[in-house]
């Protein structure tokens, strides 16, 4: 279960545990939901301890489909070891990436 | 025309062009006032690279007519020529400065990609207002011989998910400018084209690092079962380099055959930079035997090793390790003790800590400090051990406690800070004294200050009680 706090229209979801091709799946079909009554999510990675490539694919589609439904997706507070993993495979430049909460909910 | 005003909603625009007289930029800050129903007016310079400084004054016209009006007044596009200008006359704290390339037509965006300041941001732009336009444009540069603006065409297709670019995208894994296959390779990874990995594997024999980085990375991005083992074959590569992106590649593969590899690598690994490398990635595999692999490196004889165990450690969060981990904190190798107590420091509970308070006499000054920054991590007030511990030899031991008896007890903290104002040998005691009493500011501080200003022989710190006295 995730947990999402309302932050001024838009939804912080605090991101926990391990990324990977099943948590990913459900993470993204979770953020679309919320989508449903919000315009814009940010997604917190701090308690993101693990990520693999199939995680890093699924948050990949998810913004595909942000993006698709003119939704804005954000994310934020990641550890070095994942920006890393986002910095090596270009995303850092797909993604938006905030190193704090509040420089992410603006 | 020199001048043009454009009305979009409720912001009207106004293009300056570079011929554009100091008399008619006047007329046209008159003329806004005509514009009533306008929340936004902004003055776009796109054109201009030069300004007279007779137009200046237009230009404060115009923020006064937009307020007149009720208008937000911002001008937009401002070369560096120009923004000189503004600085030269003091009005660039004036005016809000803007970048605005709705202004810009196709062509003029796609210019410029040729300028590094702006070629990022114009790609962002061009990717999050995509529309067949754009598209068009970027299609047209894809055909074109030009590696700067197709680098960044090929980027700005990849972020704006354009599949239907992917054919020509694969063409550009052919191109002869590495720049170009590389952002083909990146983008191509993205988009889970797997059908480019073969092509993209011929990339990690390559002399460019860069491509070759990006190959590696879209391979991992790509991956099945069977990709950990054909890249793992690189971790014997000579270049090593080539072993330090191999390590990032199967890090994000994150499967067992990767962390096999991994860990077999670490086994025969002799270059320190990359055993680092390897404990890192180590850590970021949720197996079992992972903080045994990280309690092991803590011992390793290169302190970036150590280090990488300990952050590792710290970043598992390796609660069942943790008598391990302090048992190592009195190791007779002091940097072996240091990164046990930075290992850890994020996860001792109260009842742990008592441990590392335990060991704190019987190590050198190097672990005493991480000790006190350790318990300065855990929630719970350790002044009393910080009191007894405050006359320390070491002028940054004392530093440090002081500090962090701050965190705990503001009232020890005050008596104490006090005490070593006046008291202490070392200007750099004296002053972090001073922060914690300009802080607490405790009865009778200002006189205390006062006659610190007269009798302390440290300038650093008689001119920070002189600034705190001004401020006062």
């Amino acid at each position: 279960m995730l947990e999402v706090q309302d932050k001024g229209g838009k939804k912080l979801v605090f991101v926990k545990g391990e990324i990977n091709a099943q948590t990913g799946s459900e993470l993204k079909k979770d953020v679309l939901a919320l989508f449903e009554s919000a315009d814009s999510a940010v997604l917190s990675f701090k308690g993101v301890v693990y990520m693999n490539s199939s995680g890093l694919r699924e948050i990949i589609d998810l913004l595909k489909s942000s993006n698709k439904a003119k939704k804005n997706l954000m994310l934020c507070e990641m550890s070095s070891d994942i920006r890393e993993m986002f910095t090596f495979t270009g995303l850092d430049k797909v993604f938006k990436i905030y190193d704090t909460q509040a420089q992410a909910l603006g | 025309m020199s001048v043009e005003f454009a009305k979009t909603g409720d912001i009207l625009k106004v293009i300056v062009g570079q011929d554009a007289s100091g008399k008619e930029l006047e007329e046209a800050s008159r003329n806004i006032l005509t514009f009533k129903d306008t929340a936004r007016i902004s003055l776009d310079l796109k054109n201009c690279f030069y300004i007279q400084s007779k137009a200046l004054a237009a230009l404060i016209a115009f923020k006064k007519n937009s307020y007149k009006i009720g208008a937000d007044f911002v001008i937009s596009n401002v070369c560096e020529n120009v923004f000189q200008v503004f600085e030269m006359a003091n009005l660039n704290m004036y005016f809000t400065i803007v970048e605005d390339f709705t202004t810009y037509n196709p062509d003029e965006l796609v210019e410029k990609f040729f300028e590094a300041d702006y070629a990022d941001r114009v790609s962002d732009f061009i990717s999050e207002n995509m529309n067949e336009v754009y598209r068009k444009k970027l299609y047209e540069v894809m055909e074109s011989d030009e590696p700067t603006l197709k680098y960044y065409a090929i980027l700005t297709l990849g972020k704006s998910h354009d599949y239907a670019s992917e054919d020509m995208i694969k063409e550009a894994l052919n191109s002869d400018v590495p720049q170009v296959a590389k952002a083909a390779v990146l983008v191509l990874g993205w988009f889970g084209d797997t059908d480019s990995k073969e092509k993209i594997y011929s990339f990690l024999d390559c002399e460019m690092e860069d491509l070759r980085d990006a190959a590696a990375a879209s391979i991992a991005l790509l991956s099945d079962d069977s990709d950990a083992e054909r890249l793992g074959k690189l971790l014997s590569s000579e270049n090593i380099s080539v072993r330090k992106v191999t390590i990032q590649a199967l890090t994000l593969i994150n499967d067992q055959k990767a962390f096999d590899l991994l860990v077999q690598s670490l086994n025969s690994e002799k270059n320190e930079e990359v055993s680092s490398a390897l404990i890192r990635a180590i850590s970021s595999f949720n197996k079992p035997g992972v903080s045994d692999i990280l309690i092991k490196a803590l011992g390793s004889s290169s302190i970036k090793t150590r280090e990488a165990a300990a952050s590792g450690l710290a970043k598992i969060k390796a609660k069942d390790k943790i008598n391990e981990i302090l048992a190592r904190v009195t190791d007779s190798d002091s940097w072996v003790g240091y990164f046990a107590v930075k290992a850890c420091g994020d996860i001792c509970s109260v009842a742990e800590a008592q441990m590392l308070k335990n060991s704190y006499p019987e190590v050198d000054e190097n672990v005493k400090l991480a000790i006190v920054e350790a318990l300065g991590k855990i929630n719970a007030d350790f002044s009393e051990f910080y009191i007894s511990i405050l006359n320390d030899e070491n002028e940054d031991i004392r530093k440090e406690v002081l500090s962090a008896l701050a965190n705990d007890n503001k009232e020890l903290a005050s008596g104490a800070a006090v005490k070593l104002f006046i008291e202490d040998k070392s200007w750099l005691v004296r002053y972090k004294a001073l922060e914690i009493i300009n802080a607490i500011k405790p009865k009778d501080y200002v006189e205390l200050l006062k006659e610190g200003l007269e009798t302390d022989d440290s300038k650093y710190v008689k001119e920070k009680i002189q600034s705190i006295l001004d401020a006062l």
